[in-house]
């Protein structure tokens, strides 16, 4: 009985542990999104590090509003690009209804550009050095 | 109580669907079943007084143990959280992979009881749910497994219960089994699928010939062997299976003795360069789709050879046994394991029946 009991102590220690990690590293991957996401259906799509943020467009001009609210809007389908600058790589990804997006991409340097037809935004590019999953690079557009 | 759990773990785990992580269809399912594992492992060893008796089958038994320390040491030889816990789609790391083994040995005792009108049930629900929940962007039906060809594969796993079972369901149900089965595969346009299923026909055809089980094993061997072939001819791209084997035997030749590490398939097929000149050029691939090459690439040759000497093994003791149900049980699983990276659900299915063999348990359906 010692034995089962020891056995059993060991495995509640490893498996809590290592299971904790493993739902930290599963919660730094949810999509935001809250409805039903496409399954995992296309085999050649898993990436071992994520780059996520949020897109805005801010709206020049008194005409919009004063307020924030009135000023800045999510960006939905904004393309984000990611480029390796050593092998010129790129993973493209588009932004959702809530201008949220998530790439998957390789470890490694990349240059993240947003873009939505002629529209500019800030910053232009960002330098993301992807050694574990990047949140907030994040993205302005600036329109009428 | 313990067929419960692999109740738990064989037919309701494949319908859990719910937000968490990237898939709420695979990433719930995998932190549930390692959960139940988990508990099911605790309560056979405060409870089973035969638990740590010597198991029937020494081959498997020291095969599950070669296993167990090629896992150690890979954990003290890369040291890398990928490796331990996998990619974020499918956590199949090593973590994975002891879950497996802790199931397979924990649920080797358990001689599974069913009632197969609840199995027909769970057939026709999954239809409804494929049709409920939508196609993908290939159009073809995923249900809640996640994976139109996991789904085709758990619908093929399925369906040999209703068959081997005449007593307690009529005859109609066994030939409404055949119809939805074929539906499964059609909505979810599942190739691989096919030739499984066409392995189980040629299996239980030879049978119902009075063709010896042994020779009839070979002859769906056989059939699986030759459809090995078909990714050579017919190529799509999205889904280059030639290439993907080519790349994966490639990188397995980078570190052949350990392999890569479970959970390190990914990086490892993204290195070579076969894999770098093919039409997946800019593509990340994380599987090699073939679950002898997905143990070649993570495991070396000594995690090829202890898979093969499991599976040659677990399929010897239930032609010993005559275990018609186990075989084609077997046959289907393998004949999509060998074009696809699979589900939680399909591999717990996989590593029941090699539990089932290791304690040379006969299926009491």
């Amino acid at each position: 009985m010692k034995l089962r009991l020891a056995l059993v102590t060991l495995l509640v220690i490893i498996f809590a542990s290592t299971l904790s990690n493993q739902v930290s590293i599963a919660s730094a991957n949810t999509v935001i999104s809250s409805v039903l996401t496409p399954p995992v259906t296309q085999p050649v799509t898993s990436f071992a590090k994520s780059i996520s943020g949020h897109v805005t467009f801010r709206f020049l001009g008194w005409f919009r509003g004063i307020t924030h609210e009135d000023k800045v809007k999510d960006a939905a389908n904004v393309k984000i690009e990611a480029r390796n600058i050593f092998t010129n790589q790129k993973f493209i990804t588009y932004t959702d209804s809530n201008g949220n997006y998530i790439l998957g991409a390789d470890a490694g340097k990349y240059l993240v550009s947003a873009s939505y037809s002629n529209i500019p935004f800030a910053p232009g590019v960002r330098f993301v050095d992807l050694k574990n999953n990047k949140g907030n690079v994040n993205f302005q557009g600036f329109t009428k | 109580m313990i067929n419960l759990f692999v109740v738990l773990l064989l037919f309701i785990l494949p319908l859990i669907v719910f937000q968490f992580g990237i898939s709420p269809y695979e990433t719930p399912k995998i932190f549930v079943a390692q959960l139940i594992v988990f508990i099911f492992a605790i309560y056979s060893i405060l409870t089973q007084k035969d638990f740590f008796a010597f198991p029937k089958d020494k081959v498997i038994f020291y095969a599950l143990v070669g296993v167990c320390i090629l896992l150690l040491i890979q954990i003290v030889v890369f040291r890398e959280s990928s490796v331990v816990f996998g990619d974020v789609y499918r956590f199949q790391g090593l973590f994975f992979m002891f879950t497996m083994l802790i199931f397979s040995y924990v649920s080797a005792r358990t001689r599974l009881t069913i009632n197969p009108l609840y199995i027909f049930s769970l057939l026709v629900v999954h239809l409804i749910l494929a049709f409920f929940l939508g196609t993908n962007e290939a159009h073809r039906s995923f249900g809640t497994l996640g994976e139109p060809n996991s789904l085709a594969s758990y619908s093929l796993f399925l369906w040999p219960f209703i068959l081997f079972d005449k007593k307690r369901l009529h005859k109609v149900f066994q030939f409404s089994t055949i119809f939805i089965v074929i539906g499964i595969l059609y909505i979810s346009g599942s190739r691989s699928a096919l030739f499984a299923l066409l392995a189980q026909s040629t299996y239980l055809g030879l049978l119902y010939k009075n063709i010896p089980q042994r020779l009839s094993v070979v002859a769906a061997v056989v059939v699986l062997s030759l459809s090995l072939l078909s990714p050579f001819f017919v190529q799509t791209y999205y889904e280059n299976r030639a290439d993907i084997w080519k790349g994966a035997f490639q990188a397995g030749i980078t570190h052949p003795i350990i392999g890569s590490g479970f959970g390190n398939i990914h990086s490892a097929i993204s290195h070579t360069r076969p894999y770098k000149i093919t039409t997946l050029q800019n593509r990340i691939v994380d599987s090699a789709h073939n679950i002898f090459l997905d143990w070649w690439v993570q495991g070396g040759i000594v995690g090829f050879l202890l898979l093969v000497t499991m599976l040659t093994r677990t399929f010897i003791i239930f032609v010993k046994q005559k275990n018609k149900l186990y075989i084609t049980l077997l046959v289907g699983l393998l004949g999509t394991f060998l074009f696809n990276p699979m589900s939680v659900s399909l591999h717990l299915c996989l590593w029941f029946l090699i539990g089932q063999a290791l304690s040379k348990n006969t299926a009491h359906v």
